[in-house]
């Protein structure tokens, strides 16, 4: 075999199982789901089941796998500690969540099993995204996961809001790949290629003056950025996020909030620090634009916001504008809080999603999903342990010690100051400030609120809580010892 | 004589084509998703002429790779189209208004 050897087989060991096993499951599902002899069962409890099975088998696989750090693929694809750590972030992640959800298509009774097997083809596809070296594998990856993406957003087939969600998902998603496109295909027709590694010794030595086209890749460049940001709703791209968000159905806005953003944000870390690190010093200023912007238009879109999902999505936009400036500030010190700062929102939106998805009301003859804001008030008296957990959730995303999320927040300001980005810092404590409001308020409506009707809840199902309490645990005890993520960070960014 | 100038004029063209045909459009979705894959065809043209100029077959592999993800895409964008339009039994645009925003 000349240009295949087995070491590219050896790496993606746990891809090719997730895929086979989607393969298994949709087989079996086909067969079972159509057998008039079983009574046409509902194979999709089942199939989820399985899907948690599967997913604990791959994280085993990934765990004890010992990959060399080598490229593979004909350096497609690159195989280092931060594509490691981020498979095992994204495959554990993937699984709790997967617990989560696991009985949120039987109450809602969208009985369709190909749910599961779409996710895990998303989940593989996040996995090739943190893997990926060169601009073919990471478009084709990116491709993968956003059409996974299109085909959930849309899942429940029988209300108007997922459709549309689904369809204003698909439109602007495929504009930013297109834009993604021509930014490729101006860097490769200017430089002659797509690997990123390629591309990092390309620009050591550039310098505007000797160079004609440097405008030119400069422009491509932005493209790029532009597509990657508007993937992971950052302002002024994050139009899409909202209206998808609220459309589509919990389980698979819980789907969009928690996994995608860790690869994406891996892949950017890589494009701007390792390939891009030269000649990224010019643009510096897109992307503090673009951090300022998103913690404006999080902070303030979330102050007006009364429904529940909406409101997740414009904090998550002012999330992601922290993550920017860590990225603008073009250092490592930078780079490591961004990454902190994304795993720990990992870790909270995973929290965040099982209080939500918790929120069931009682709506004779079945409960519905909790809607508006204001519903939870006096939930103290329905359920106090739930709701002081809640509590402690949104106090890590305010950004109070001893949670992690203000530790994620300090880096970031820490390694702004450092690179004299004072305004930027300002900016970013400022609107900390006015978005610890509109966390808080909801403890206001929780504790304190002055309406006497509360609505019924049911009570919290078993996975759900399991799932609640081990997050919220991981954060305590993060809060308490830093060293548990920050030691895996810093492996990630220097390994 | 055409020139590699030409060719990437043609192809920024083109786009540009596409991506005033999203934003300029008051009609229907159809014909957002026409623009969109104007768009996708004038970039793998843009990637084929570069290969050809650079002499380099990676532009043309990666034109190939376009067409098989734009495919697919075309065609979920086309289900997803008509599993709204069985709900709403319309494609026009102004009514795509229940999330706001």
């Amino acid at each position: 075999m000349l240009f295949i050897s087995s070491y590219d087989f050896y790496v993606l060991l746990t891809e090719i199982y997730l895929l086979f096993t989607a393969c298994a499951l949709l087989i079996y599902g086909v067969l079972l789901n159509t057998s008039k002899s079983r009574g046409t069962p509902i194979v999709d409890h089942n199939i989820g089941g399985f899907f948690s099975l599967i997913l604990i088998i791959g994280i085993w696989l990934t765990l004890y796998s010992n990959a060399p750090y080598i490229t593979s693929w004909n350096s497609l694809l690159v195989h280092d500690f931060l594509s490691f750590g981020t498979k095992n972030v994204i495959l554990t992640t993937s699984l709790l969540w997967s617990l989560t959800i696991f009985s949120y298509n039987k109450i809602e009774k969208i009985n369709f099993y190909e749910y599961w097997i779409i996710s895990m083809l998303a989940i593989v596809a996040m996995i090739f995204i943190s893997c990926s070296y060169d601009f073919l594998s990471m478009y084709l990856a990116i491709e993968f996961q956003s059409i996974a993406f299109y085909i959930l957003a849309s899942f429940k087939r029988t209300s108007e809001f997922s459709t549309e969600a689904g369809l204003k998902y698909f439109i602007l998603g495929a504009f930013s790949s297109a834009l993604l496109l021509l930014g490729i295909s101006l860097l490769y027709g200017f430089t002659g290629l797509t690997n990123f590694g390629d591309l990092s010794k390309i620009f050591l030595g550039i310098s505007i003056e000797n160079c004609i086209s440097i405008k030119i890749i400069l422009f491509s460049i932005i493209l790029i950025e532009v597509a990657l940001l508007f993937k992971i709703s950052a302002a002024p791209f994050h139009m899409w996020s909202p209206d998808v968000y609220e459309g589509a159905p919990t389980n698979v806005t819980s789907f969009f909030g928690i996994l995608p953003k860790l690869a994406l944000i891996s892949l950017i870390f890589r494009i701007l620090f390792l390939s891009c690190s030269e000649i990224i010093t010019q643009l510096n200023f897109t992307l503090i634009i673009c951090a300022v912007l998103s913690m404006l238009v999080g902070t303030f879109g979330a102050l007006a916001q009364t429904k529940w999902k909406r409101f997740i999505a414009y904090s998550t936009i002012s999330h992601v504008g922290f993550i920017l400036a860590g990225f603008s500030t073009l250092e490592f010190s930078g780079a490591f809080s961004a990454l902190f700062y994304i795993l720990i929102y990992t870790l909270t939106s995973l929290a965040t999603f099982s209080i939500l998805l918790s929120f069931r009301c009682l709506s004779y003859p079945s409960t519905h999903q909790l809607r508006y804001l204001a519903d939870i008030n006096n939930l103290v008296k329905i359920n106090p342990m739930f709701s002081s957990s809640l509590i402690l959730v949104l106090f890590s995303m305010a950004g109070i010690p001893p949670f992690p999320g203000f530790f994620a927040k300090a880096f970031v300001l820490l390694s702004l100051l450092q690179e004299q980005l004072i305004g930027l810092a300002i900016i970013a404590i400022l609107l900390s400030c006015i978005s610890c409001f509109y966390y808080i308020r909801l403890i206001q409506v929780i504790y304190f609120s002055h309406t006497k009707t509360v609505l019924i809840f049911s009570p919290i199902e078993k996975e759900k809580a399991i799932i609640l309490s081990l997050t919220i645990m991981l954060l305590l005890i993060i809060g308490l010892k830093i060293n548990l993520i920050s030691n895996f960070v810093y492996c990630m960014l220097f390994l | 004589m055409i020139t590699q100038l030409y060719c990437e004029n043609y192809t920024f063209f083109l786009f540009l084509i596409g991506v005033l045909g999203i934003f300029l459009n008051q009609k229907s979705i159809i014909i957002i998703i026409m623009s969109l894959e104007i768009m996708f065809l004038s970039v793998s043209f843009n990637f084929i002429f570069f290969s050809i100029y650079l002499d380099n077959i990676i532009g043309q592999l990666f034109a190939l790779a376009i067409l098989t993800v734009a495919a697919s895409e075309s065609s979920i964008g086309l289900a997803i189209l008509v599993v709204y339009y069985r709900i709403r039994n319309t494609i026009t645009i102004e009514l795509m208004t229940l999330t706001k925003g």
